[in-house]
């Protein structure tokens, strides 16, 4: 009897531990899986809240306090702990996208402030994200609300990196551009561009033409850096669709 | 049938010259309202400094401010002005108990701008933009112009 119990443990033992490995594969990509959708909803918070303010809904300093704060928070947190729990393919993949959000930021900032200068934009963007987020209009922009503005100028180019690197993966210039130039389309239809009194695309602003372009070019100059750094550093990383993909199939065998 | 051509036409002629007439006295109405302007002593700086000492001083208040020069400087403009909302609560609630809808006139907006490298100071009298409200709203407003000329005086050449 012991024989018999000795052998069939010694078929079954490596069955089972193949067994448990699958499903410990499984469980770590469902986790992953949870912690990119998580990732993505946090980072679209950010760029939420301006439209959101501008169209009436909430004062942008009140947001900024009850969502924005606890997003970037959140982001953070998030990072640390997909590191902490063994995830380090998904912390990379989101701390990848923050960083190269910021750089593509400088590209994007390049090209418009180029643009305010001759005249392409009705405004300076950070400052006025500034004094509406310190609820200082009236006051007019100083020292701590341009540092406000610019700071969640930057962290909402942050945010489109970490959508466009748990989105696209490794991704590429030209699915940055797209996905970048798509986020450009974005901006000039939403309430914002209606609030400047410029109306939809900035038709509205002199001869109808200098606002598109210069936030087109600006949103070029931003996809194709946060595409061009995603390659190098995402190099293995695979687009959100195979791996919902992946997720999915594994989990019907 | 010729009597009816001429009547409608006199009636037509009336209408245009009436129309004409409205529309000459709503220009001359709003031609008669220019703001009251000072040109101030002293620099920029020196008389916005000056007005919020003035106003405290004339037993008013300064209930906001509005630094258009900054706020424009967003745009990509760059000028010196800067608006203030000057009131007393007590005058404010004699006027408000008196007629809620003077909140488009009160408080009395005196705007600080600089051209030519001259600095100026200007306002509506409160008088000049209570003309349609009743006597106790008027009263209100010809006290508010003594005390704008009173501030104003400290501050003029």
């Amino acid at each position: 009897m012991s024989k018999l119990k000795n052998a069939l443990c010694c078929i079954l033992q490596p069955h089972l531990s193949v067994h448990y490995s699958i499903i410990n594969v499984m469980e770590r990509k469902k986790t992953q899986l949870g912690i990119f959708l998580i990732a993505l909803l946090l980072a679209g918070v950010a760029p939420i809240l301006f439209p959101v303010a501008q169209a009436g809904i909430a004062s942008l300093s009140d947001l900024a306090v009850q969502f924005l704060i606890p997003s970037v928070i959140l982001v953070v947190a998030l990072i640390i702990l997909a590191y902490a729990s063994g995830h380090k393919e998904a912390g990379k993949q989101i701390s990848n996208g923050l960083l190269a959000g910021m750089i593509g930021t400088i590209g994007l900032e390049i090209v418009r402030i180029t643009g305010f200068k001759l005249g392409g934009m009705p405004g300076d963007m950070p400052k006025l994200l500034g004094v509406l987020l310190l609820d200082q209009f009236a006051q007019g922009p100083d020292l701590f609300s341009n540092v406000a503005g610019w700071s969640y100028h930057f962290w909402n180019g942050a945010a489109f990196g970490i959508i466009f690197s748990v989105l696209a993966g490794k991704g590429g210039i030209k699915p940055g551009i797209l996905f970048d130039v798509l986020v450009g389309i974005g901006f000039m239809v939403s309430p914002v561009t209606r609030a400047l009194g410029i109306g939809m695309f900035g038709l509205q602003f002199k001869d109808g033409y200098q606002f598109i372009l210069t936030v087109t070019l600006a949103h070029i100059a931003f996809g194709s850096i946060l595409g061009w750094i995603l390659l190098r550093l995402n190099r293995n990383a695979p687009n959100i669709l195979i791996r919902l993909k992946k997720s999915f199939s594994e989990r019907t065998v | 049938m010729k009597t009816t051509t001429l009547k409608l036409s006199t009636v037509l002629i009336v209408l245009v010259f009436m129309t004409g007439i409205l529309g000459f006295s709503s220009e001359a109405r709003a031609q008669s309202v220019e703001p009251t302007t000072i040109e101030s002593s002293k620099d920029f700086e020196g008389t916005i400094d000056a007005i919020k000492k003035a106003v405290s001083e004339g037993g008013m208040m300064v209930l906001s401010e509005l630094n258009q020069g900054k706020i424009l400087s967003m745009t990509g403009l760059q000028i010196k002005a800067h608006s203030f909302f000057i009131g007393n609560p007590q005058v404010g609630k004699k006027a408000f108990s008196a007629n809620p809808s003077v909140g488009v006139v009160i408080p009395v907006r005196v705007n600080v701008y600089q051209k030519d490298g001259s600095t100026y100071v200007n306002y509506f009298k409160p008088s000049d933009l209570m003309v349609s409200y009743g006597q106790d709203v008027k009263m209100i407003g010809k006290k508010l112009d003594v005390k704008l000329a009173g501030m104003m005086k400290m501050l003029s050449k």
